[in-house]
């Protein structure tokens, strides 16, 4: 056996050694997008993790909207994906959806809204429960309709607050953060809302 | 299954029929050099008459196939990519005056792969510019790197030589397979091994 095949004879053994190495992982981590800072496209967003996974909602204006919007308000549908209001009685309304996100079988669209009571500017307030909710809907891969879970109610005695940081009565500007958590529903999980941001101008 | 592949990358019968010929005195050489394809990589290898060790570091990117941003030309937040740095030793064999190699060793990745979509922001206008955004999953792990290569006889002066590399480095997270083309500086400096 002459040298050159002895060190193939190693070098194969070697491999195959080697082979039974599949290798082994040192770390794993699952990165989310940032979150957008400030209003996106200079309208109404909001921003938020939900269970720790990035959902945005803002509005935005282009040729289908812009058709479809007045047909589908005449049927109580359409208008803008991010809304608030501060009514008559001081309380503060916010509604919002990831609308304007890509629509695809599989594809999920969160729903969430929170009132809260009082409004006086910039402060700490508690979330009305009646009007503080959460849903969810998929869009179905089998006939392509939004398949709606159940609406989250507030959890009991969970840390739930909305932090109003800047107020301008004169332009209506309404910026802040919240957190909050919502209950379980039969099949469907808890809900926690952390790191929320929204930028708004306020219809008058 | 990778045992098969492995020793299916060893060297045809053929260049080792031819080696036994050609191996009179095959020089020893340290070579370093670039490979570009489907990726790019910067290695640098010993070569000795009957033994190679070769380190390597390599980058490939790639777009996620199941995106709506996917294709070769997909959103960059649809990007997935994987850095190995690598040890390998192998056998080479000179066929004339080009040169077979097959080598396999332990390598290191940090790869970033493009996982679940997750929002869009758009922008208003009649024709809305959406930009999607993506969850990234991020690793590091260990593997086994194996290379598989042609080398040209050297050219020029400087003997600079070009090839063609077969690599693949198998780890639990992402196996990644390349073809690269490669360039070789060195081989001037080839000497002959000492007798002992």
């Amino acid at each position: 056996m002459t040298k050159a095949s002895r060190f193939l004879c190693a070098l194969a053994v070697a491999l195959l050694a080697l082979g039974g190495f599949s290798g082994c992982t040192l770390t794993t981590t699952t990165v989310e997008p940032a979150l957008p800072q400030g209003r996106v496209n200079d309208s109404n967003t909001v921003a938020y993790l939900f269970n720790g996974q990035a959902v945005v909602a803002h509005n935005y204006s282009d040729l289908s909207t812009l058709l479809l919007n007045p047909i589908l308000s005449q049927f109580g549908g359409g208008g803008a994906p991010v809304q608030a209001a501060l009514r008559p009685d001081g309380t503060l309304v916010l509604g919002c959806v990831d609308a304007q996100n890509i629509v695809r079988p599989g594809y999920v669209q969160h729903g969430l809204a929170w009132q809260i009571a009082a409004f006086r500017g910039a402060a700490t307030y508690q979330p009305l429960p009646a009007g503080t909710a959460f849903q969810t809907q998929t869009r179905d891969a089998a006939d392509e309709t939004w398949r709606r879970g159940p609406v989250q109610p507030l959890a009991a005695q969970a840390p739930a607050e909305v932090v109003v940081t800047e107020w301008n009565a004169a332009t209506r500007q309404l910026r802040g953060t919240f957190r909050l958590q919502f209950a379980a529903v039969g099949s469907t999980p808890a809900a926690e809302v952390r790191e929320g941001r929204f930028d708004l101008v306020l219809a008058p | 299954m990778i045992k098969h592949l492995l020793l299916g990358c060893l060297l045809p019968n053929a260049a080792l029929a031819q080696t036994t010929r050609m191996e009179s005195s095959p020089p020893v050489s340290w070579e370093y050099g670039l490979g570009l394809g489907n990726g790019a990589a910067i290695h640098i290898a010993h070569f000795r008459p009957h033994f190679m060790a070769l380190g390597r570091v390599r980058s490939k990117w790639w777009h996620a196939a199941d995106t709506p941003d996917s294709g070769v030309f997909g959103d960059p937040e649809t990007r997935s990519r994987q850095v190995e740095v690598a040890a390998l030793v192998g056998y080479p064999v000179a066929v004339g005056g080009s040169r077979f190699y097959a080598a396999a060793g332990l390598g290191y990745v940090n790869g970033s792969q493009a996982g679940e979509y997750r929002y869009t922001v758009r922008t208003s206008g009649l024709l809305s510019d959406p930009k999607n955004f993506y969850a990234h999953y991020q690793y590091q792990a260990l593997g086994m790197p194996v290379e598989a290569g042609w080398q040209s006889p050297g050219l020029g002066p400087e003997k600079v030589r070009v090839g063609l590399s077969g690599q693949a480095n198998f780890n639990p997270q992402q196996a990644v397979f390349c073809l690269l083309a490669t360039v070789w500086f060195g081989g001037g400096n080839a000497h002959s091994p000492k007798k002992p």
